[in-house]
């Protein structure tokens, strides 16, 4: 009798939990599809309508504010997902002098915050007519020491009788890790990619200060003026919210494994 | 004196290292180091972007100036405040959260994803329909109003823009910090719950004697980038501020990261605007030591 109560008030504490992280989430859906006057309010299904997202379309360059956030976003996951990982090959399995000093400096590196380099960041850019251009929100993310960590982490579980089979085999040391140890290490690179994808995919802080031409907008900057303009017309601000959101938790449903499993490995680096 | 035995490096292996290396280096140095090296050398300075000629040396001044600004120590007042509750909520419910999720639990993939899911989305959208729900009459401020809270505003309440930031902020964040949990968990063995059940302890004495020092590590982990990462807190504050000044209402949000990035981008103020983050960067380096030293008396 204890037990099926403990069982119980489990269950409940989950439900409410999940409820707490999905009404919340659903409500935005829900009156993003509405007409104004139907907001907040129970409205049969016959009501629901895209005018919130066709107003937004026609009002502002949502097209090409995709195309920014999704340009940005693949050009620096691709630079992520090669120079991290060879950096973090190098400092797992190849032996060189300084290698602790390389390391140690990195490590430090990682607990300076982000706002003490972005004022020099910027005053770089400016000095390279890169500011209110996409290269101002890629080239300095291109390799982040955090992925860098991760890599090297992951590649210390590769067994060195497997690299020197390799080495025996003929390959080079460049060759060993393209050919050999990349194609095993997919859950590396799943983690790298859906970590960085979400992290410059909703970055706002960045593109808010490097850029401010509206037309090089990236969506999240661009969402942040709908709601500075219209957030009293709920129901298109949250359209907004839903055009901005729907990519990542698609994205995220269809490969929350890889997902956890990337969450977990960058907590190992500790 | 005892010579340590040189290594002798194969000069193939690096070479292959340097290449592998220099990209990562070469961007770690462009984009981090030298704005770093430089930032910290500039919060000795006047400087401003747009009269960059007039820059000059002033010594401590900034840091002086800093310690008498009422603003700014309002600021810091609030970033530990807001640090301090972030972190002790997000260690908490995670941390509960990873213990319910560990047994034999059905749909636990369905819990672990909805409870992830917050993490994925932009933290400007999830303020902005944050701030929908904390509107006068919104859902957020009645459940609140239970306890005896005002029916107010709360993104244009002086008195509760910060806690609006703080729920933000901790719905967004749990799920991250209880996958850290979750995998802390992983490595406790179930004999050792087995062994304490047959010498009688329960549910929660067990989970008090037995998960929660040997998840001590992750704990530490946990607490050790929630920290950094709430010294950082930015994207919400900017968002329920909207075209008022950042850390509105009237300074009721303000953190050491919105007072460096006002003084810097808003007043052109860069060298006083470093100064302010030279701070962040040595509280958060002496809370680290701090931690380094518990841990270490811990074990």
């Amino acid at each position: 009798m204890k037990k099926k109560l403990l069982t119980f008030l489990m269950y409940f504490t989950l439900i409410v939990l999940a409820l707490i992280f999905l009404l919340p989430i659903l409500y935005v859906f829900y009156n993003a599809l509405l007409p104004y006057r139907y907001v907040q309010t129970w409205a049969p299904v016959s009501v629901w309508t895209l005018d919130n997202f066709k107003e937004l379309f026609t009002q502002y360059p949502i097209l090409r504010w995709y195309w920014n956030t999704f340009l940005s976003t693949v050009i620096v996951v691709l630079g992520n997902l090669l120079f991290p990982s060879m950096a973090g090959y190098a400092l797992a399995k190849l032996h060189f002098p300084g290698k602790k000093v390389i390391f140690g400096c990195l490590l430090l590196s990682m607990m300076v915050p982000f706002q003490l380099t972005m004022i020099q960041m910027y005053i770089q850019l400016a000095k390279l007519n890169m500011h209110n251009t996409i290269w101002a929100i890629t080239l300095p993310f291109l390799s982040q020491t955090m992925f860098l960590f991760m890599a090297r982490q992951f590649f210390f579980a590769v067994p060195d009788e497997l690299l020197e089979a390799a080495r025996i085999d003929g390959l080079s040391h460049a060759g060993v890790f393209f050919r050999i140890v990349a194609p095993i290490s997919k859950p590396l690179f799943a983690s790298i990619a859906i970590l960085n994808f979400t992290g410059t995919w909703n970055s706002y802080m960045v593109p808010a200060t490097f850029i401010n031409k509206v037309d090089k907008f990236t969506l999240v900057v661009g969402l942040q003026t709908v709601n500075m303009t219209y957030f009293k017309k709920t129901n298109l601000t949250l359209a907004g919210v839903v055009l901005l959101s729907f990519p990542v938790i698609l994205f995220f449903i269809c490969t929350q494994k890889e997902f956890v499993k990337g969450a977990m490995s960058s907590g190992i680096k500790a | 004196m005892q010579k340590k035995p040189k290594i002798k490096y194969k000069s193939t292996e690096v070479l292959t290292a340097i290449c592998f290396l220099l990209p990562a280096v070469l961007i770690w140095i462009y984009w981090f180091f030298i704005p770093a090296a430089k930032s910290m050398r500039l919060s000795f300075y006047e400087y401003s972007f747009i009269t960059p000629e007039r820059a000059r040396f002033v010594g401590f001044d900034n840091f002086r100036r800093l310690f008498t600004d009422d603003a700014f120590l309002k600021a810091l007042q609030h970033t530990f405040l807001m640090v301090a509750v972030v972190v002790v909520l997000i260690a908490v419910i995670a941390f509960l959260a990873a213990v319910l999720l560990d047994g034999k639990i059905r749909g636990k993939t369905f819990f672990r994803t909805v409870y992830y899911m917050p993490y994925v989305i932009s933290s400007v959208a999830v303020s902005i329909f944050f701030m929908y729900f904390f509107v006068k009459d919104g859902i957020g401020t009645k459940l609140f109003t239970l306890f005896g809270l005002d029916n107010t505003t709360w993104f244009t309440s002086p008195k509760y823009a910060l806690s609006l930031i703080i729920i933000i902020y901790v719905w967004q964040q749990i799920g991250f910090y209880m996958i850290l949990y979750i995998s802390g968990l992983q490595n406790i063995s179930a004999e050792l719950y087995e062994a304490a059940t047959i010498d009688g302890a329960n549910r929660a004495q067990s989970i008090w004697y037995i998960t929660l020092p040997l998840v001590r590590p992750t704990t530490y982990l946990v607490v050790t980038l929630g920290m950094i990462n709430a010294f950082q807190i930015f994207d919400q504050i900017a968002a329920i501020s909207k075209q008022s000044p950042l850390g509105s209402p009237a300074g009721a949000t303000s953190t050491v990261v919105t007072f460096l990035y006002q003084q810097s981008f808003s007043y052109m103020d860069m060298g006083y605007g470093s100064a302010a983050a030279m701070v962040l960067l040595g509280i958060i380096f002496l809370l680290s030591l701090l931690r380094t030293f518990i841990s270490r008396e811990g074990d």
